[in-house]
């Protein structure tokens, strides 16, 4: 099995190398596949493999093309006028392999993009869930954007405000239900003393969030931490076509 | 005019490991990498794109020469042995080497066994 993964990736070096040192090459892996068993070696070995592959296969295409390139530059008359088709054309299966390989890059390509990004494709609102980071008002905060926390330390009265607010948010939109178990577990959580700890907004916004999200089941309700506070004018203010209700200075609840 | 770059300037590691293994006499391709992991106390370990590379590359430059194939049937392999040219070139190399390592010394970057 080894033996025939390795055949298929010498398939990518140039047909000139395969066909000075491909039999050699082959063999060379199989020798040391026979030396080198057990879990350890072999992974070492085929993290050897993988590297030596990423490291030479540009080398040798390189060095294919420099010798193409000069077969051209020869005189017609002194050389084969073909010189320059002395590569083989791809057979049937080097395109199956190429199709496969492509498709196996990218699904892996699509796959770790999903997981180091995927977040950005659901929207704003997941990305505000976890920093907890707002910008109230439109107003330019980039220390609050950079999810460094602003503004004053938090006190066991200025956490019990935002959550009295935040539960207030939640019955005023009609979901009784959700609003009674988010004010048990919020309040629950307080007694514990799960929040003493958190005396930075963004931090204590983020949490805040993630429990939201796991009472209601609802996204779109999101506690917004602002390092620039917010103006003493009333209860409702615009961000980006988003309500935004005051709960005090520095938080706000976001419901688009 | 500008003189041509050739390929072996400086002389890559895998190279030189490879004109270091070829002077102890002919060897194939498995036996070189066995014995550049010898003389390297493991540290160097070459797949078979880099090796043999780094072999094709040396035939180029006339540093080493094909001497045939040895073994029976499957097992029939390519030995190389090393050039004149090539082992002028591994003396070259070590030179350049000992020289680096006698500034080392100068600058007093060693310790203990080394100094």
């Amino acid at each position: 099995m080894s033996e025939r993964f390795f055949a298929l990736l010498l398939r990518l070096y140039p047909a000139r190398f395969r066909r000075e040192y491909g039999e050699e090459a082959e063999r060379l892996v199989r020798d040391r596949l026979r030396e080198e068993r057990g879990a350890l070696p072999r992974a070492r070995l085929w993290c050897g493999l993988l590297a030596d592959l990423a490291l030479s296969l540009p080398r040798e295409h390189r060095r294919n093309l420099r010798g193409l390139a000069a077969a051209q530059r020869q005189p017609a008359a002194s050389s084969g006028m073909f010189l320059i088709l002395e590569d083989r054309p791809p057979q049937p299966g080097s395109f199956v392999f190429g199709t496969v390989f492509a498709v196996g890059v990218l699904l892996l390509f699509a796959f770790l993009l999903n997981r180091g990004t995927g977040r950005a494709f659901h929207g704003t609102n997941e990305a505000a869930l976890e920093a907890g980071v707002g910008n109230f008002a439109g107003a330019a905060n980039p220390s609050a954007e950079a999810g460094v926390a602003s503004g004053p330390e938090l006190d066991a009265a200025e956490r019990h405000r935002v959550i009295a607010g935040v539960i207030a948010e939640v019955r005023q939109y009609g979901h009784a239900a959700e609003a009674q178990r988010l004010a048990e577990g919020l309040l629950g959580h307080e007694r514990e003393g799960d929040y003493a700890a958190m005396d930075r907004g963004n931090v204590f916004a983020a949490t805040l969030n993630r429990q939201i999200l796991e009472a209601t089941h609802d996204d779109r309700l999101i506690v917004v931490f602002s390092g620039n506070g917010v103006a003493a004018d009333g209860t409702r203010m615009w961000s980006g076509g988003a309500t935004l209700h005051r709960i005090d200075q520095w938080f706000g609840v976001e419901i688009p | 005019m500008d003189m041509p770059k050739r390929k072996l300037d400086p002389l890559p590691s895998a190279a030189f490991h490879i004109l270091l293994a070829l002077a102890g006499g002919e060897m194939h391709g498995y036996a070189i990498m066995r014995q550049v992991e010898e003389q390297t106390g493991g540290r160097m370990r070459m797949g078979p794109g880099t090796l043999y590379g780094s072999i094709q590359t040396l035939l180029e430059e006339k540093l080493i020469e094909e001497v045939g194939r040895n073994g029976q049937g499957e097992d029939r392999r390519r030995c190389y042995r090393l050039a004149a040219a090539g082992r002028k070139m591994a003396r070259l190399e070590a030179e350049r080497m000992a020289e680096l390592l006698r500034a080392a010394r100068t600058s007093r970057i060693f310790r203990g066994d080394y100094v």
